[in-house]
């Protein structure tokens, strides 16, 4: 039992060769073709990955190439351009939320609804006297600065710190022009003192608007009338209005 | 088989990786007949063994690890397409040990020891071969085939098939015995007894 456990080498080798000798069988040619192209084609594409030069070197390549100098020109413009645009990009985000929610001055947001009135049906007569009266109020407060612009332009003189150069002086040549037209103000707010007429149309309007609020309240439309009497306050604060109210009623 | 170049597989290998596709090609006709004869030999199916043949190179092309210092490259490409088998068969249901389990105690008493007649007489029929490699139990012939057509020492078989290096060694001895039985000349075994 024993021999059997060591078989001598010479025997094991003559073994193992006879069957590598004759043992059949082999991959065809075909298949060999197959594996040895995909292991090229594997090599090839590895080669053309790691052979791509990076962006970096493209650029270089591009610049300091053949035909240079007329890359370095484009190269400049390019830059240039993405100057500009960034600097205009810039300056927009400056300005847009100034912009944005800014109330256009000199208009309303919303026509009044004393303006709108007429255009609807015909209403008493009343109450189409109050509303000329309104309408009037309103064109009066219209020429006033509203609180609202006041805020914003505030709000804009904060702006205008933060603005470059060149932006300042636009909004300078701008402030100069509200200047003017501010010094302009009160010439056109003071009429009494440059045409005597003008101030006796004023004393006349006045009047009839006193006769009016006196005929409304005579008339029962006591709301319409205080509301008149409210708007003369406002307009006229230099003025005693009851007084001139109880000087004209006795006057008729 | 001589192993005068196996030394040379890894750095080889390494030539391919950095884009040698000659290196490949070498490679590839130093082992492509034992690699393919071992995998015929193990499912005898030449179909079923091209394509795993194929798998396993394919699966080194694409694969982009070096390959181990301790592992020759050899015992790691024996090592893909055995697996690469197991996984087909076990995909296939097919379950990889048809054959019953050789009585090797019993059977290895029995085993004559050859004379010198016996071994020159020794059938060079290739069914002959073939017939007796599937006679063989699944553990032997594929250890058989190792040693046979990877030319692998003991040792390395038993890191591949993860068994001990002394049942490898019995494996092969009762394979050999087995063999060298089954395709022993008639004539000239009558004469020796």
């Amino acid at each position: 039992m024993n021999h059997d456990q060591h078989i001598p080498d010479e025997q094991e080798r003559q073994m193992l060769e006879h069957f590598r000798q004759h043992s059949g069988g082999e991959p065809s040619a075909q298949l060999d073709a197959q594996i040895l192209a995909a292991a090229t084609a594997a090599v090839r594409n590895a080669t053309v990955d790691e052979a791509k030069p990076g962006l970096s070197a493209r650029l270089h390549n591009w610049l300091f190439g053949v035909g240079g100098r007329q890359r370095w020109s484009v190269a400049l413009a390019g830059v240039a351009c993405l100057g500009i645009g960034v600097s205009l990009t810039w300056r927009t985000f400056e300005q847009a939320p100034d912009a944005f929610d800014a109330v256009p001055s000199g208009a309303p947001m919303a026509p009044p609804a004393a303006r709108m009135a007429p255009q609807s049906a015909p209403m008493p007569a009343p109450l189409a006297e109050s509303a000329v009266v309104a309408d009037e109020a309103e064109r009066s407060r219209a020429a006033q600065p509203a609180p609202v612009i006041q805020g914003y332009s505030a709000d804009a003189a904060k702006a205008e710190k933060k603005l470059s150069a060149g932006a300042s002086n636009q909004l300078l040549r701008e402030e100069s022009a509200a200047d003017a037209l501010h010094d302009a103000a009160p010439a056109v707010s003071a009429p009494d003192k440059t045409a005597d007429a003008a101030g006796s149309q004023a004393e006349q309007q006045l009047r009839s608007e006193l006769q009016r609020l006196l005929k409304l309240r005579r008339d029962g439309w006591t709301d319409e009338a205080d509301a008149l009497l409210l708007q003369l306050m406002r307009e006229h604060p230099e003025l005693d209005i009851d007084a001139q109210l109880q000087q004209l009623q006795s006057a008729e | 088989m001589n192993r005068p170049l196996t030394d040379d597989d890894a750095a080889l290998l390494r030539r391919y990786r950095r884009g040698d596709a000659a290196a490949f090609a070498e490679l590839y006709e130093r082992h492509r007949l034992g690699l393919f004869r071992f995998l015929l030999g193990l499912c005898g199916d030449h179909a079923l063994a091209e394509e795993v043949f194929q798998d396993t190179w394919m699966s080194l092309i694409r694969s982009q690890s070096e390959q181990r210092d301790s592992v020759l490259f050899k015992t790691w490409l024996y090592q893909i397409g055995r697996n690469r088998l197991i996984d087909t068969w076990r995909k296939h249901g097919r379950h990889q040990a048809e054959h019953a389990e050789y009585d090797e105690q019993q059977h290895a008493p029995h085993d004559p020891q050859p004379g010198p007649e016996q071994q020159l007489s020794l059938s060079r029929d290739q069914q002959r071969l073939e017939a007796a490699l599937a006679d063989l139990p699944a553990e032997q012939r594929e250890v058989f085939l190792l040693r046979a057509h990877g030319d692998l020492e003991l040792a390395e078989i038993a890191e591949l098939t993860q068994i001990p290096t002394e049942t490898v060694k019995s494996r092969l001895r009762y394979a050999l015995q087995k063999l060298r039985r089954l395709l022993a000349d008639p004539a000239a075994e009558e004469l020796s007894v």
